[in-house]
């Protein structure tokens, strides 16, 4: 079944992390798996035949933990903080960004846990007059090596004890069972990527079915997480408006909205160097072949009027259900926003106020809270409507 | 090491040197190597093998060879390898030799690397050799650079009179016959750019992929809108150009026709320009206006308010919002 995402045969530890509890909760989980030692991390590259998929590297980061959105300075970020805890994903969805975006052909996940947790506990209690938003998803599944190497059980209870902060757990997979006893104290989001039935069956080989995911989403609602789901990548093909409505409605007819915290939408964005690597595994990918055009950050995109007419067609659809639920566009133009939601952030304080706001009124979380981690973090400049 | 002691010059009768496929590694005529041959003749020896049962087949020269040929002479200047060497070795001698001439051809270093393929491996050669010929050390690439050497003649000339590029040529090689042979017909048509081979061949991938159709039938769609008029290079490329766009981008292309037939419908004085952010994408746009005098400038300011409303705006911004996909 597409959700069983084999464990390891090989997991490689670095020297200095080999008494990480990580590394003993991988050595419990994963019996049969051999575990080597190494002086430090391998240099390999993308360009290496060799199969990596059953390989797990466990190293030490040097770098800062806590980082920005990589935001760009012509579209609207949301300004959310990433906690970086490990690179790379085995669900193997076709058009996953990371394929271009990292230059190792390997999974590896972070061993020094408590320089990690120390650092996020550090940075966030000394802003308390600040809301953030962290999540451990961009370079990553937040869920995929839960079952083996139990992040969640370190991450989730952290957070419960943090006042001004929420994480948010994004994933396409059903590893939730470890997230039922954790004491999350309202302080944690469980979040799904969503598609159309025809992308998740065929170009998401290694996700879970649509169905597992909303089953999964309604167990960690029953537990008392908050949701989120996000409609990202949207694709744009023959039957799109169908398949998108049918998503939306069995989503609402599963979880009610008043806990879900926001929902995003992002039509399929790609940088071109994507497209070959693409290609290179599936020549015939159709995906990347329709109506992209050129954009300022370097990246293909959807000529703007079909983008609209993806994101109009999703917020109506999911306003029929919600009315009053917290929707917004993942790096769009505030012409765009403006041409969608008949407003652009910069007219309301900005894409971070408004998820900050829908995360105060639906958790009840960073009620005192001034500032959004986005004035602290998002280094570059936001866009400004052309009118 | 190689046996050179055993190896010996000779003069040797033409008719009695038999070429080998497997040791020409070049078909080109190399008019700059025939002028020097004229003037000097043959300056460095042939090389031959002398096989067990007593062939001459020659290894290196198959360009002097065919000038001699051509020329009427009776012996050549010749390196005779013994049958001590087998024809593995001195493939490899070949090779490795000719691989290190500067300014090969595609086609000679194509011809190279599917002999080589033949003595290491896939990897090997993707790994130690194609970046020595400029190609990417990927894995698979060797593969590509072999369905070169297996494409038609012709096909293969257009490549070395520089009608396709050669880095298109490399991508032309991976399609099927028929759609190759289609795009061959339109470039020597066209006669363009490599920036626009480049374009073109991107445009007809897109769309066969798109509509899941060959190649070729893109390409059978281009050659009905070329005709058979009597359109210069330059208009059918321009031609070409404009259908691909058409048939790529529709959305795109309503929204231009769209936001200049709104802007000539205002009749904007001569001289104020509005510019869309390319692509329609992003924030910024720009009004440009020209002026030589203050009350030009304000003439022609005035003249824009009167015209411009926030409902014109909002058209000339967004288009036709009631327009579905």
């Amino acid at each position: 079944m597409a959700t069983d995402i084999d464990p390891f045969d090989d997991v490689f530890v670095e020297e200095s992390v080999r008494e990480s509890p990580i590394v003993r909760e991988l050595r419990k989980n994963l019996p049969e798996a051999r575990f080597y030692c190494l002086s430090s991390e391998p240099c390999y590259r993308n360009s290496l035949s060799e199969d990596f998929s059953k390989k797990l590297y466990v190293i030490r980061f040097k770098g800062r933990f806590l980082r920005s959105c990589p935001a760009t300075r012509f579209y609207h970020c949301c300004g959310y903080t990433i906690l970086h805890f490990g690179e790379h994903c085995t669900v193997g969805c076709t058009y996953c960004i990371l394929q271009a975006y990292l230059n190792q052909p390997y999974i590896k996940i972070f061993g020094n846990l408590e320089e990690m947790l120390s650092e996020v506990k550090g940075v966030l209690l000394q802003y308390p007059q600040v809301l953030f938003r962290v999540g451990t998803g961009e370079f990553t599944d937040s869920l995929l090596l839960d079952p083996w190497a139990g992040y969640s059980s370190h991450f989730v209870p952290l957070f419960a004890t943090i006042p001004n902060a929420v994480l948010e757990l994004k994933t396409k997979t059903a590893f939730v069972d470890r997230l039922k006893d954790l004491p999350h104290g309202g302080h944690t989001i469980v979040s799904w990527s969503l598609n159309a039935p025809s992308i998740m069956t065929q170009e998401e080989a290694n996700a879970a079915p649509f169905e597992l995911r909303l089953e999964c989403a309604r167990r960690c609602l029953e537990w008392g997480y908050f949701l989120s789901f996000h409609f990202d990548p949207i694709f744009f093909f023959p039957g799109w408006e169908k398949e998108y409505a049918l998503v939306v409605r069995e989503l609402f007819e599963t979880i009610p909205p008043r806990k879900i915290v926001y929902i995003s939408l992002g039509a399929f964005r790609f940088m071109p160097e994507l497209k070959g690597r693409i290609l290179e595994k599936n020549p015939t990918w159709k995906f990347a072949s329709g109506e992209f055009v050129p954009c300022p950050d370097g990246k293909r995109r959807y000529f703007v009027d079909i983008r609209v007419g993806l994101y109009k067609f999703l917020l109506e659809a999911i306003r029929s259900y919600a009315p009053d639920i917290c929707v917004y566009l993942c790096m769009e133009s505030g012409s765009v926003w403006k041409r969608v939601f008949g407003y652009s952030p910069d007219e309301v304080g900005g894409l971070p106020r408004i998820l900050d706001d829908a995360v105060r009124k639906t958790m009840k979380v960073g009620m005192n809270c001034l500032n959004s981690a986005a004035s602290l973090f998002l280094r570059k400049p936001q866009p400004y409507s052309s009118i | 090491m190689i046996g050179w002691d055993n190896v010996f010059f000779k003069y040797l009768l033409l008719e009695s040197i038999e070429s080998d496929e497997d040791f020409r590694l070049t078909s080109t005529y190399n008019p700059r190597l025939y002028s020097i041959l004229n003037i000097s003749g043959i300056l460095s020896p042939l090389w031959v093998w002398e096989t067990s049962s007593n062939r001459l087949v020659l290894i290196d020269g198959y360009s002097r060879y065919g000038w001699a040929k051509g020329t009427g002479c009776y012996t050549l200047p010749c390196l005779v390898f013994p049958s001590s060497f087998s024809k593995e070795e001195l493939l490899k001698m070949r090779i490795l030799t000719k691989s290190s001439e500067s300014n090969l051809s595609l086609e000679e270093k194509a011809n190279i690397v599917e002999r080589l393929l033949r003595l290491y491996s896939a990897r090997e050669v993707e790994r130690n050799f194609l970046p020595l010929f400029s190609f990417p050390s990927k894995p698979g690439f060797s593969k590509v650079i072999v369905a070169f050497t297996k494409t038609s003649k012709e096909f293969r000339c257009a490549v070395r009179e520089g009608i396709i590029d050669e880095r298109i040529a490399l991508v032309l090689a991976t399609w099927d016959e028929e759609s190759r042979h289609g795009m061959l017909r339109l470039l020597k048509k066209l006669r363009c750019s490599v920036s626009i081979q480049r374009e073109i061949l991107e445009s007809v991938e897109d769309l066969g992929r798109a509509k899941n159709i060959p190649y070729s039938e893109v390409l059978r769609e281009i050659e009905v809108v070329l005709g058979d008029q009597n359109l210069s290079p330059r208009e059918g490329t321009e031609r070409v150009r404009h259908f691909l766009k058409a048939l790529l981008f529709p959305n795109l292309m309503a929204r231009r026709n769209s936001f200049e037939k709104t802007l000539k419908s205002l009749e904007l004085p001569y001289g104020v320009e509005l510019k869309p952010p390319d692509q329609f994408e992003g924030d910024e746009w720009e009004m440009k206006v020209r002026f030589s005098k203050p009350q030009e400038l304000l003439d022609k300011l005035k003249i824009f308010n009167s015209k411009i409303s926030m409902e014109v705006l909002d058209k000339i911004f967004y288009g036709d919002r009631h327009r579905s996909l």
